[in-house]
Order: C-alpha cells, then sequence, then structure tokens
C-alpha cells in the first residue's frame, strides 16, 4: 500500500515543483534543502580533502618539501574546521531534512522559510572562511580549537573566521531547532515517542545537543573578538585574564560538538543494520536511553581534551572517570548492534558493509579514546599523533562511514535508482583498507613521540609517515569514486521500487522512490507494522 | 486511508504552525540565554 498514491489522487496539482534557480534559492521543501545541504557537504569534502592531501604530501618526508610552515598550519586548521562544519554536520542535517519527515510521516519540516535561510547561510559562512586565503596575513592557522593568544595573532583574517563561525552557530541551531519542533509537533497519528525510528530519536538528541553547545562556542568566539578589537581582557594575561579559560570554555562546546557529530551516524547504522539483518534492532529502548546517557554525559568530560595544562587533582581524577563512565553506554550500543546481527539473515550490500565496519572501526577509535582518557597515560600522548589517529578513527572511520552508509542506503529511495552495487562495494573496499593503512601508523607515530600539527618530524618517524600519506592519496582519490557512483545512479541506474531493500521497515519505504515532491499531506495512519523497524 | 480531509484541517494547520512558532522562539530564548549567559559570567 502506497500513502502517497492516495494522495496523488486527490492533490497531484500540488505536485509542480518550481523551476529554474528559483527553485533551489527559495526553496522551502525539505527534500530539495536535503539535497542542498547533501551536495554543499560533498563539494566541501573534496575541499577539505585537498586540504589534506597537502598535509600528507608534505609530511611524505622529513624536512620541508612543498609548503611553508605557516600555510602548513594553515592546511591542518582549515582542513579540520571545513570538515566538521562543511562536511559531517552538514551532511548529516541533510539526511535529517531529507528523512525525519517521511519517517515520522510529516509534510514538511515545521518551519520550512527558516529551513531554507539555515541552509543558505553555509555557503556564504564558508565563502568568507575560505576567502582568508587570500587576505593579509593568510588563513587561521593556529587550530581550529582557535587558543588564544596565538589566534589573535591572526591578521585580516581574524574577523572573517569569527563572523564565520558565528554564522554556522546561527545555521545549526534554527536547524536544530526545526528538526524539534518538526518532531515534537508533526508526527503522524499513532506515531508515538517509542515508535520513532532510531535515527529520529538519535536527531531530537542531537538537537538539544546543538542548542545548548553551539551557544558556548559562539559566545567562545565573539570574547575573542573583543579582546583583539575592543579592548577586553577575558582571556589576556596581561589584562587580568585567562587564556586557560578559553579552553575550558571551548571544550565545553567541544565535547559535546564530537557526539554532535557521531549521534547521528549511531541513528544511521540502527536503521541499517536491521535491514540487512532483517531482524528488528535489538534492545530499542536501551538504545534511546544510552544515547540520552551519552548525551548528558557529554557535558561532564571536557577537561580530557586539557588533562596537560595543570588542574587540581580533584579535577583530574574527575575528569578521568567522568570519561570513562561514557564507555559504559557506548558499550550498550554496540552490544545492541552486534545483538541485532546475531542470528540474522544478514546480506552484505554497500550500506551494510559501510555499517559492519563502523561498528568495528569506530570501536577502535572509543578504545583509543578510552586510553587518551586515562590521565596519566595522557600526559604522555597529548598532542602526539595518537591523538591524531583517535579522533580520525571516530570521525572518519565513525561518523563518515556511517555517512557513506546512509547514502548508500537512501540513494535509490531519493533517487528511484539503484547504484551500480559493484561499483559501490569497489568504493567500500578500496576506502576501508586505505583508511586504515592512513589511520593505524599513526597510533605508532604518536606513542613514539610524534608531535600534531608540525611540518617536520625527526628521521625515525620516516617509514610510518611514508606508508600514511600513500593511504591517504589512495584514500582521497577512492573518494572520486563516490561521486561516479552517485552520477551514474542517477543517470542510468536501474529502477528501485518502493521498498528497495527487503528488509527495510517504516513509513519511509512506503513511499514511491523517488517521492512525489510532497509527501504525507494527509497524515498517515501508522500501526505497528509500519512503525520502527 | 483514502479520505479526504476534514472541515476543520485548515484549523489544525494553523493552531499547529502557532504551536511550532513558539516552541521555536523557546528554543531560541534557551540559546540566546546560554550565549549572553556565558559571555556575562566571565566578565
Ligand atoms: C569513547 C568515547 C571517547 C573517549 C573516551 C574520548 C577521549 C578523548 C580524549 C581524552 C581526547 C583528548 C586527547 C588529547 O588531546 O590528549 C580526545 C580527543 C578528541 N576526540 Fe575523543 N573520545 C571519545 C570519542 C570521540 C568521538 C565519538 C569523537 C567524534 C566523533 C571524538 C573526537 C575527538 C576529537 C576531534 C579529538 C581531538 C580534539 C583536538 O584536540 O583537536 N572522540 N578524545
Ligand atoms: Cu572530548
Amino acid at each position: 500500500m502506497s500513502y502517497a498514491e492516495t494522495h496523488e489522487h486527490h492533490h497531484d496539482d500540488h505536485d509542480h515543483k518550481p523551476t529554474g534557480l528559483g527553485r533551489w534559492l527559495f526553496s522551502t521543501n525539505h527534500k530539495d534543502i536535503g539535497t542542498m545541504y547533501l551536495v554543499f557537504a560533498l563539494i566541501m569534502f573534496f575541499i577539505g580533502g585537498a586540504m589534506a592531501m597537502v598535509v600528507r604530501a608534505e609530511l611524505f618526508q622529513p624536512g620541508m618539501q612543498y609548503v611553508d610552515p605557516q600555510f602548513f598550519n594553515a592546511m591542518t586548521t582549515m582542513h579540520a574546521l571545513v570538515m566538521i562544519f562543511g562536511v559531517i554536520m552538514p551532511a548529516g542535517v541533510g539526511l535529517a531534512n531529507w528523512m525525519v519527515p517521511m519517517m515520522i510521516g510529516a509534510p514538511d519540516m515545521a518551519l520550512p522559510r527558516m529551513n531554507n535561510m539555515s541552509f543558505w547561510i553555509l555557503p556564504f559562512a564558508f565563502t568568507m572562511l575560505l576567502a582568508t586565503f587570500f587576505m593579509e596575513g593568510g588563513a587561521p592557522a593556529g587550530g581550529w580549537t582557535m587558543y588564544p593568544p596565538l589566534i589573535t595573532q591572526l591578521g585580516d583574517g581574524f574577523p572573517f573566521l569569527i563572523f564565520t563561525v558565528h554564522f554556522l552557530g546561527v545555521s545549526s541551531i534554527m536547524g536544530a531547532i526545526n528538526i524539534i519542533a518538526t518532531i515534537f509537533n508533526m508526527r503522524a497519528p499513532g506515531m508515538g515517542f517509542m515508535q520513532l525510528p532510531l535515527f529520529v530519536w538519535t536527531w531530537i538528541i542531537t538537537a538539544f545537543l546543538l542548542i545548548a553547545s553551539m551557544p558556548v562556542l559562539a559566545g567562545a568566539v565573539t570574547m575573542l573578538l573583543t579582546d583583539k578589537y575592543f579592548g577586553t581582557s577575558f582571556f589576556i594575561a596581561a589584562g587580568g585574564g585567562d587564556p586557560v579559560m578559553f579552553q575550558h570554555i571551548f571544550w565545553c562546546f567541544g565535547h559535546p560538538e564530537v557526539y554532535i557529530l557521531i549521534l547521528p551516524a549511531f541513528g544511521i547504522v540502527s536503521q541499517i543494520i536491521p535491514t540487512f539483518s532483517r531482524k528488528p534492532l535489538f534492545g530499542y529502548e536501551s538504545m534511546v536511553y544510552a544515547t540520552a546517557a551519552i548525551a548528558f554525559l557529554s557535558f561532564f568530560v571536557w577537561a580530557h581534551h586539557m588533562f596537560t595544562v595543570g588542574m587540581p587533582l580533584a579535577g583530574e581524577l574527575f575528569f578521568m572517570y567522568a570519561t570513562m563512565s561514557i564507555a559504559v553506554p557506548t558499550g550498550v550500543k554496540v552490544f545492541n548492534w552486534i545483538a541485532t546481527m546475531w542470528r540474522g539473515a544478514m546480506t552484505f550490500e554497500t550500506p551494510m558493509l559501510f555499517a559492519l565496519s563502523f561498528v568495528i572501526l569506530f570501536s577502535i577509535g572509543g578504545f583509543s579514546g578510552l586510553m587518551l582518557g586515562i590521565t596519566p597515560a595522557d600526559f604522555q600522548y597529548h598532542d602526539t599523533y595518537f591523538v591524531v589517529a583517535h579522533f580520525h578513527y571516530v570521525l572518519v572511520t565513525g561518523a563518515l562511514f556511517a555517512l557513506m552508509a546512509g547514502a548508500y542506503f537512501w540513494l535509490p529511495k531519493w533517487t528511484g535508482h539503484m547504484y551500480d552495487e559493484k561499483l559501490g562495494q569497489l568504493h567500500f573496499w578500496l576506502s576501508v583498507i586505505s583508511v586504515n593503512v592512513l589511520f593505524f601508523p599513526q597510533h605508532f607515530l604518536g606513542l613514539a613521540g610524534m608531535p600534531r600539527r608540525i611540518p617536520d618530524y625527526a628521521v625515525q618517524f620516516t617509514e610510518w609517515n611514508m606508508i600514511s600519506s600513500v593511504g591517504g592519496f589512495v584514500f582521497g582519490i577512492s573518494q572520486l569514486l563516490f561521486v561516479w557512483v552517485i552520477v551514474k545512479c542517477v543517470r542510468e541506474g536501474k529502477k528501485a521500487d518502493e521498498q528497495v531493500w527487503e528488509g527495510a521497515r517504516g513509513l519511509e519505504w512506503t513511499l514511491p522512490s523517488p517521492p512525489p515532491f510532497h509527501t504525507f499531506t494527509i497524515p498517515p495512519k501508522v500501526d505497528e507494522a509500519t512503525a520502527h523497524s | 486511508m483514502g479520505t479526504e480531509p476534514e472541515r476543520d484541517e485548515s484549523e489544525f494547520i494553523a493552531r499547529r504552525s502557532k504551536a511550532n512558532i513558539r516552541l521555536a522562539i523557546c528554543l531560541a530564548l534557551v540559546a540566546a540565554a546560554v550565549y549572553f549567559g556565558f559571555i556575562v559570567s566571565h566578565m
């Protein structure tokens, strides 16, 4: 049965899409806005990726080869800012835009015009940020964490960096408000909170994290701005301020932020694993509570990023134990994913392959996180490549792989065409092998003492750096295949039916592929069978 | 399924958009409070 069919009979006059540039510029349609978010994220992925290639090229050998140290530091800083705020976050919001209304049986997002604004702020913000490359003093190079006093030494780019961060904050907060209003007010009758698909749940929690933490970042950079231009001394020691205070405020945002990046990924994986195991998600309720627990705890662990700045012993211990306690709800989630697969009738299409590698490789990142969370151990690991290895396992093989999994999973629904399964699997295998060649050796480099954010290194680090760089180049090139898979899917993929995947459950799979421009203008009735998988 | 929308559908939609806007304003106020709270408390 198709809900959209019934709706089309009555309202086919509604399905006229606006045409031309106006369709995109003035869009209030959640599907079009979702597409724009996703395309934007993909473009930024290659811009941020190009910067990473520069970093890996310079680090291929010891000594200075291609770029000067200032530019090298600009590359690492801008790479991080672009990947975090320009790729992972927009891609997550893009998926939420596309999928949340269809999953809960809503006709659109609750506040469609604000939705348009949330998206269109992004291209302007990033144009501003990237423009700093051409300014006196160059692009930000003090690290994405923007610690003063170093960051205030940036030239003309400084206010552009600050305003970019403000814009990104406004965009995410508006996006988060929209998602909460949509899920709270627009659910179809019968869709209670405990019937929501897990992807929707993770987005409720992520949206609250955004509203609570983005203003903290905005406040921190506002204080940087007034310190530099308006004579305040929030973080200037000479004026009675405290530079370490910035680090506390930054990480009070920063750690919840890393969960903003990973919780939607948890949601995606929780949709995919049941589908390809042909079993309902194991422990649905415990998944919801574990996600909420992770989000709550994420506000009390921030100083694990600052163990080495000199804190009272009680502080060091508190943040060590608080950090470790997050492993408990995280363990619940990993257990549930594995239990879902237990005795399932599993198949291994591309989305499932990415989701499975997510479970394994994200766990490796979790374990290195635990190691870093041990205060005395972190005195050794801090600011080494071990940290770089850690956050790339959780962010690349974690967040990014889950987004890839989601893209393959929903691509047939969005476009109405199947992607090329062989090419998808080729993309997966190239990515999963090269990403480990790229990041695993960085653990060894870090343990051996190689510092992060430095363009040159001692000769004993050469071999692992060469291997890492080769992995990096292969990983980078492999991602071009992803674009090819998408183009091929849109152009000539074979027709997809509504269900797409045999094991798929939920309202979104009752709609035709691609879904009509407007869906669920009459709310569907939700019963057990169509509720969460 | 397949029933025409009821008469009071538009009234329902109006009520719902009011609720949406109210919720949005509340959440925006929370965000603003966090923003100014952090700055003011560090002055
Ligand atoms: C299993 C839970 C986790 C634990 C216990 C953990 C622990 C830590 C610790 C202690 C550090 C600081 C290391 C140092 O600078 O010396 C760190 C850094 C970092 N973590 Fe995690 N982490 C966890 C999960 C995650 C997740 C899920 C993400 C993102 C999706 C993430 C992203 C990062 C990033 C980006 C940094 C580096 C920040 C920087 O200095 O630039 N972590 N982690
Ligand atoms: Cu953290």
